[in-house]
């Protein structure tokens, strides 16, 4: 291609959030600006044996029936009907707000911790509910979710798969979330004050969208433009931040140097800010490294203490929150900020109001178990933003490739990490899978600390769901937290950016047949895009449960690794595409037209998502161009062409 | 020997073996039960246990056999080794 095409930056055009001052963004609004506080005690479920009682809760009538009538069985269903009745109210605001016509192809992308019933239950049930036509994916970091998923949610834009992504998070509170987090200490007993005296945080629930699309789109409003994202992993610790803030920081000078940016060009910034000792010193140091002096100098705030710690919708909902302040001129408010603690930010916006701000830029960061670091840099309505060339799009290395194959009945019989190298304990077959593959990718190389890890991983390791409810069988008091820590679902990207030093981007994604080629087609972009990241890897994991059926020939385990570098020579991704699903003959003409004519490989009947990349591993070896693809009914249609090389 | 420490014996034993399996299945450790030996240290050199270990002992110790620690001191004592945490279940059950 020869026409210099411009880069995209999404434009935010429409908004939706339910929140626990109820369902919709005025409630929303309406709450924050007369200085109400939208926790309370906890009528849900019993706290009793627990020592807190406080949470911010949507209200039962938004949710529908949840949680214990008196003399009746809980009704296993009723969560995740509650997390789609919520999630389906927010999303559907946030379209309507944009206006967008019927025959716009939508997709979405939700960050959630909420993994129950199969492969991304609660984005399928979402996009059926709104007869969305668009690519669909779930991305699960923890409580950074909804702000990982901003990425994902832009490449789709980018590659054309949707005309407008909505791209948002949804949790709901559950007693288990509620038991770890105080098993884990980490809640306080009143309601939250970040970067103040009262330490601890105060979780919470909801669901916040925004519809995000390209700037030729002719409807939707005006709130903003995604200019830059970043993120980046501690490799420190599975639960505490690195205390140095160098994780946070990194993330944040990515999405600055992808927004193209500096520091002083930030008005304000929206802080994770759970209330904890160590998230609150470890992220103010962090925007101290980031931001220098500028830190200093603008207003921080954490809106955690008025609508609790919603995991993985916190950071779609403090965008959204943030994004109705600015629209009212104002930034929001930190309520029950009366003190600062030693080593807070100098001006954190105190007191139970909005106050009146202009702001140009926004940041905002969020931060999860696994180490996760997330940050987001927001034109807001006033600025005109800019129009830049994108970058060229270049091929990639395909610098190592690992795989951990099953035997001939689909599992994995025997892969011995101890001998290997690598931990044994608590390491579940799931993340083991992974680190082995990883492991044999990376090989003999060295790796740059610079270097990312995406992970796609269908659910939950199975050993660790059976571990967990044999715990929560003998009472809420044995939910450790060392297997509260392994129920979310990045805590194998966790580990192995741990064991191999991988600081650079971070994700975990919940996909099934397609996630494996989405999650190198999302590297791929970031390379093509980042200048600082020298690499990243890719893998993908899927673990049966013990007893599922052996006679079922597309259910497979495994796992398998992908690592990508700039570097000339080897085995090369030559073109990516991505369609909405269904239209696969849409990303293979994409590709074709992109790196010439190639036949596709006959495809797999694994739903697992790194079958796909078993393949371009075996085609990675034949010299000759390859075409890579698959079609996801409930997911995307991905196609990727690569040139083999003899190794 | 009498019956009475017999039978103290015996209870001991089965505390004991009962322990040993709780703490296997807990701590995912991938040793049998006769691998472990009652008197090696728990952490550093002897079995490698690490302070993520430590706190799934004190939840063991607490749901498992009721024993809840007050004190640092006495955590570090009876989390020495396995019949460390056997004399202090035994001490609680009798103080009871």
């Amino acid at each position: 291609m020869t026409e210099t095409r411009t880069r995209l930056d999404p434009r935010i055009i429409g908004v939706g959030a339910v929140s626990a001052f109820g369902a919709g963004r005025a409630a929303l609004w309406r709450g924050l600006a007369e200085g109400r506080c939208a926790i309370g005690p906890v009528r849900r479920f019993d706290t009793a044996p627990l020592g807190t009682h406080i949470a911010a809760l949507v209200p039962p009538a938004v949710l529908g029936p949840l949680g214990s009538t008196a003399g009746e069985p809980p009704d296993k269903e009723a969560p995740t009907a509650a997390a789609v009745r919520m999630t389906v109210i927010a999303a559907r605001e946030a379209l309507a707000d944009a206006a967008v016509p019927a025959d716009v192809t939508v997709g979405l992308v939700l960050g959630t911790s909420h993994l129950e019933g199969g492969v991304h239950r609660l984005a399928r049930r979402v996009a059926a509910a709104l007869e969305l036509t668009g690519p669909v994916l779930t991305v699960s970091t923890a409580c950074a979710s909804s702000t990982s998923a901003l990425g994902p949610a832009r490449d789709l834009l980018r590659a054309g798969a949707a005309d407008v992504v909505l791209l948002g998070g949804a949790d709901l509170l559950t007693l288990e979330i509620f038991a770890g987090f105080d098993r884990l200490g980490l809640l306080c007993a009143e309601p939250c004050g970040p970067f103040g005296e009262r330490e601890g945080t105060t979780l919470g629930e909801g669901a916040a969208f925004v519809a995000l699309a390209g700037p030729t789109q002719a409807f939707g409003r005006r709130w903003g433009t995604l200019l830059g994202h970043g993120t980046a992993n501690d490799a420190w610790h599975a639960t505490t931040p690195d205390p140095t803030g160098k994780g946070l920081a990194r993330a944040l000078s990515a999405a600055l140097s992808d927004a193209g940016l500096a520091a002083d060009d930030v008005d304000y910034v929206n802080a994770h800010g759970t209330g904890t000792r160590a998230n609150d010193a470890s992220e103010w140091r962090g925007l101290q490294r980031a931001l220098g002096p500028r830190a200093e100098a603008i207003p921080i705030s954490a809106t955690k203490s008025i609508l609790g710690h919603t995991q993985g919708a916190a950071g779609a909902l403090e965008l959204v929150t943030t994004l109705c302040a600015i629209e009212a001129g104002t930034v929001p408010p930190t309520r029950n900020h009366h003190r600062p603690r030693p080593h807070a930010p100098r001006d954190v916006v105190s007191g139970d109001r909005p106050r009146p701000h202009p702001t140009g830029h926004i940041v905002s960061c969020n931060a999860a178990f696994g180490g996760v670091n997330t940050a987001a840099v927001i034109a807001g309505p006033q600025i005109e933003p800019p129009t830049r060339p994108a970058p060229r799009r270049q091929s990639l290395r395909i610098a190592g490739l690992g795989a951990v194959m099953p035997g001939a009945n689909g599992r994995v019989a025997d892969l011995d990490l101890r001998a290997l190298g690598l931990p044994a304990r608590r390491t579940d077959p799931a993340t083991g899978f992974i680190a082995a593959a990883v492991q044999r990718a990376i090989g003999d190389g060295e790796i740059d600390p610079s270097t990312g890890l995406f992970v796609v991983q269908p659910r939950l390791s199975p050993q660790v769901v059976r571990a967990f409810e044999g715990r929560l069988e003998r009472g809420l008091a044995a939910l450790s937290p060392a297997i509260f820590a392994r129920m979310v679902l990045n805590a194998g990207a966790g580990t192995c950016a741990r064991l191999f030093d991988l600081h650079g981007p971070t994700s975990t994604m919940a996909a099934g047949a397609a996630g494996g080629l989405f999650a190198l087609v999302h590297a791929a972009e970031l390379l093509t895009h980042d200048p600082q990241t020298a690499g990243m890897l890719v893998a993908a994991t899927d673990e049966l449960p013990e007893g599922s059926p052996d006679d079922d020939d597309a259910a497979v385990e495994g796992g398998a690794a992908v690592r990508l570098d700039r570097h000339p020579g080897g085995a090369r991704l030559l073109a990516w595409a991505i369609a909405p699903p269904g239209r696969l003959a849409q990303a293979l003409a994409d590709v074709r037209a992109q790196a010439g004519p190639a036949e596709p490989l006959p495809p797999r009947r694994a739903r697992a998502p790194m079958a796909p990349l078993w393949q371009l591993a075996a085609a990675a070896a034949r010299p000759g161009r390859h075409i890579i693809a698959v079609d996801d009914p409930v997911g995307m249609a991905v196609a990727v062409i690569i040139r083999g090389a003899a190794p | 020997m009498n019956d009475a420490l017999r039978a103290r014996l015996a209870a001991r034993e089965a505390l004991l073996e009962q322990l040993v399996e709780v703490m296997i299945r807990d701590l995912d450790l991938d040793r049998e039960p006769d691998e472990i030996d009652p008197d090696t240290p728990l952490f550093a050199t002897g079995l490698g246990l690490d302070s993520v270990d430590a706190v799934e002992l004190l939840v063991m110790l607490e749901v498992d056999f009721g024993v809840k620690l007050d004190g640092e001191a006495e955590g570090r004592r009876a989390l020495r080794t396995v019949n460390g945490m056997v004399d202090l279940i035994l001490d609680r059950q009798e103080a009871a």
